[in-house]
């Protein structure tokens, strides 16, 4: 054992003399330890070192002093999550589902008019999103559904890149089954086997097949029901009550409900919830949109809780919505300016200011404009404005684009690129610098819902009932009258012979 | 404070273009830049004679006359605290006065903002920045391009591209 090892490493003392190796003191922090340690002590230890960001294996590329490490965290550039929070949508009528396949098929999506109400505009980005996902091949979207959705997988789905059977695009409706049949029989002819016995099992109950106690329910012990024509399936169809589309949904060719559906996120998507027994499928939607650590509780709350959450208060139907009165107000709304949303960057913004209240520019003196400011005036504009906007600055021109990503670079994120390698391994190549596309959330302000007492009273799509018979009076008019007439003269006959009586018993 | 009790001193400032305004010393503060030349130059003694406008080099004569305007109406105003922070500040909380006041074109308003910057005045900085930020909040890239008549130099491949990754490329 050196005398390294048997001393140095267990010596605590500053003022140790011990000869065979002598104290030195550390260069950043001054403290005096023996040398063979100094090396660990700079790269573990020292306070005042300057060491890489704890983020430096996620792209940050900070070098600062260890000490300073705490207070970068929160604002460090490589500090970011992925948001979870996730929507629901179901169908309107189950035939819908089919009609969606087809849209997704054929990439036809419905336009997001921003004229439309935010509720409107959310189903419409939301019924693409699922048509979309469509358009995925049946097999790529099997494989894709976890035990939490066994109904249709997360929207948006994922790439599989090393996934061979599958091409997400150009696919239409022949090729499909195409390459299902390939795929078919690649797996039969690996799982022959399995395949075999499966049949095997299938046909040994098919004999059993039409039972009608197996089909009700089939984890009762009983005895097999057969040959009494109760075809179960005919019984089936006969109590479901046919689904009719209402005319709002139809006016607007949307597919889904315009309502959000609020499934606990760790729930199970599927058709033990009471809603799916009569829509079919449950479609979960997810958010996952990167943000900075810092941004996120801003994130959740405008992109989430303050508006999508409370979509109901913030655009008020007419109760006649579903006749197709297209009437709404609100319970709750910004402030001041409106929410818009951008289904770009599928993101809800907040305008402060409608564009009417500025001056348009009318050849003015000054050949200022937003692209030609110094760079101080942009880090200095970037203190007032959102992420989101900030985003969709660096869209608008290159010169804009660079502003952002180097004026701004401490707005921005760095997020590590990966890239597959072979099938199920992936590769860090390296990092790219982006900017999240997120905001805080405006001051709302809560109202009456006056103007809906309103125009209930003169809705046009109210179906009232009309009576047509003449009324005819229930009561006759003077029927109180004679109540009273009759119990006063009651009243006074008995009194009459009361008094009678009495004075015959004297 | 004894300097408020007598009698309004007027300094004397021009702008670039050689345009010469006479302010009161009171108004005049709120910029930090002429403030501290003032002082720093023993302007502010009583005796002190300043016969001579003192130049602001960068600033034309509307913009001045503005931003003077804006200084008599403020100056009165309690200075706003500094608060030092990273996050992002509100703008909804113009008022109402510098709200008309900042309808103007938009080559004025950039110019508001660099004059503020020039002579140091935090407040007009302040609500003309947010003024600003105002007019990108809420917009997405083609109305940003509306408003600000800028020109749209992506190609599409270009802005499909940086739509679909939103990265950054260091060329």
């Amino acid at each position: 054992m050196s005398t390294h090892e048997s001393h140095c490493s267990y010596c605590t003392n500053i003022n140790c003399s011990f000869k065979d190796c002598l104290l030195v003191k550390c260069s950043h922090c001054h403290i005096p330890l023996h040398p063979c340690k100094l090396e660990e002590h700079i790269e573990e230890v020292c306070r005042r070192a300057p060491t890489k960001c704890t983020n430096h294996l996620n792209g940050c590329p900070i070098i600062l002093i260890r000490e300073k490490i705490a207070g970068h965290l929160p604002n460090c550039v490589a500090s970011i999550v992925v948001c979870s929070r996730d929507r629901c949508r179901k169908l309107n009528t189950k035939a819908c589902k089919l009609q969606l396949k087809h849209l997704g098929r054929k990439n036809e999506f419905l336009p997001v008019d921003e004229e439309d109400d935010l509720d409107i505009q959310l189903a419409c980005y939301d019924q693409n999103l699922i048509a979309e996902s469509y358009h995925f091949s049946r097999s790529n979207r099997v494989q894709q559904r976890d035990p939490i959705h066994p109904a249709h997988p997360l929207i948006p789905l994922r790439n599989m890149p090393y996934d061979m059977t599958t091409s997400p695009y150009n696919l239409d409706d022949s090729s499909e089954d195409e390459q299902r049949e390939k795929v078919e029989l690649v797996f039969s002819t690996i799982h022959s086997n399995i395949n075999f016995q499966r049949e095997k099992l299938k046909k040994s109950r098919m004999v059993f097949a039409n039972c009608y106690m197996c089909q009700i329910d089939p984890s009762v012990q009983h005895l097999h029901t057969l040959g009494n024509g109760a075809d179960i399936e005919k019984l089936k169809k006969r109590r479901m009550t046919p689904q009719v589309m209402d005319q709002f949904h139809e006016k607007l060719n949307l597919k889904v409900s315009i309502v959000i559906e609020n499934a606990p996120e760790s729930t199970l998507k599927s058709e033990n919830i009471r809603e799916i027994k009569k829509g079919g499928t449950f479609y979960t939607l997810k958010c996952l949109k990167t943000v900075r650590r810092s941004e996120y509780g801003d994130h959740c709350l405008s992109q989430h809780t303050q508006s999508i959450d409370q979509m109901n208060e913030m655009i008020l139907r007419c109760p006649n919505w579903t006749r197709g009165c297209q009437f709404s107000t609100h319970r709750v709304r910004p402030k001041t300016g409106k929410l818009k949303y951008h289904p770009r960057t599928a993101t809800l913004s907040h305008q402060p200011v409608p564009d009417a209240q500025f001056v348009q520019d009318d050849g003015s003196p000054s050949d200022r404009t937003l692209e030609n400011l110094p760079l101080w005036c942009y880090e200095l504009l970037a203190m007032y404005l959102p992420s989101s906007s900030l985003y969709n600055l660096s869209l608008s021109s290159r010169k804009l684009r660079e502003v952002v990503f180097i004026g701004c670079n401490k707005r921005c994120y760095i997020e590590s690129v990966w890239h597959p390698l072979k099938k199920g391994s992936w590769i860090q190549k390296d990092f790219a610098w982006k900017i999240s596309s997120t905001e805080p959330p405006p001051a709302l302000e809560w109202a009456v819902p006056v103007d809906l007492s309103h125009h209930i009273s003169q809705c046009s799509h109210f179906d009232g009932v009309v009576y047509e018979e003449k009324l005819i009076p229930v009561f006759p008019r003077n029927l109180e009258n004679d109540i009273w007439n009759g119990f006063s003269n009651e009243l006074s006959e008995k009194s009459i012979r009361a008094e009678i009586q009495d004075i015959l018993d004297e | 404070m004894a300097a408020e009790a007598k009698p309004e001193r007027n300094i004397k400032i021009s702008s670039s273009d050689n345009e010469t305004f006479t302010v009161p010393r009171n108004v005049i503060r709120l910029s930090t830049t002429i403030n501290t030349l003032l002082q720093d130059l023993g302007l502010d003694e009583e005796d002190a004679v300043n016969t001579d406008p003192i130049p602001v080099q960068n600033v034309t004569a509307p913009i001045l006359k503005k931003v003077i305007a804006w200084c008599t109406y403020h100056y009165q105003d309690a200075t706003p605290t500094d608060d030092a922070d990273n996050r992002e500040k509100r703008t909804d909380d113009i008022a109402s006065w510098d709200v008309e006041f900042l309808k103007v074109d938009q080559g004025t308003l950039f110019e508001l903002i660099l004059a503020a910057n020039y002579l140091d005045i935090k407040g007009l900085l302040d609500v003309t920045c947010k003024t600003v930020a105002n007019m990108i909040k809420g917009k997405s890239p083609e109305e940003i391009r509306r408003t600000f008549n800028i020109k749209n130099d992506f190609t599409p491949e270009e802005e499909e591209q940086i739509r679909k990754e939103n990265a950054w490329c260091e060329d």
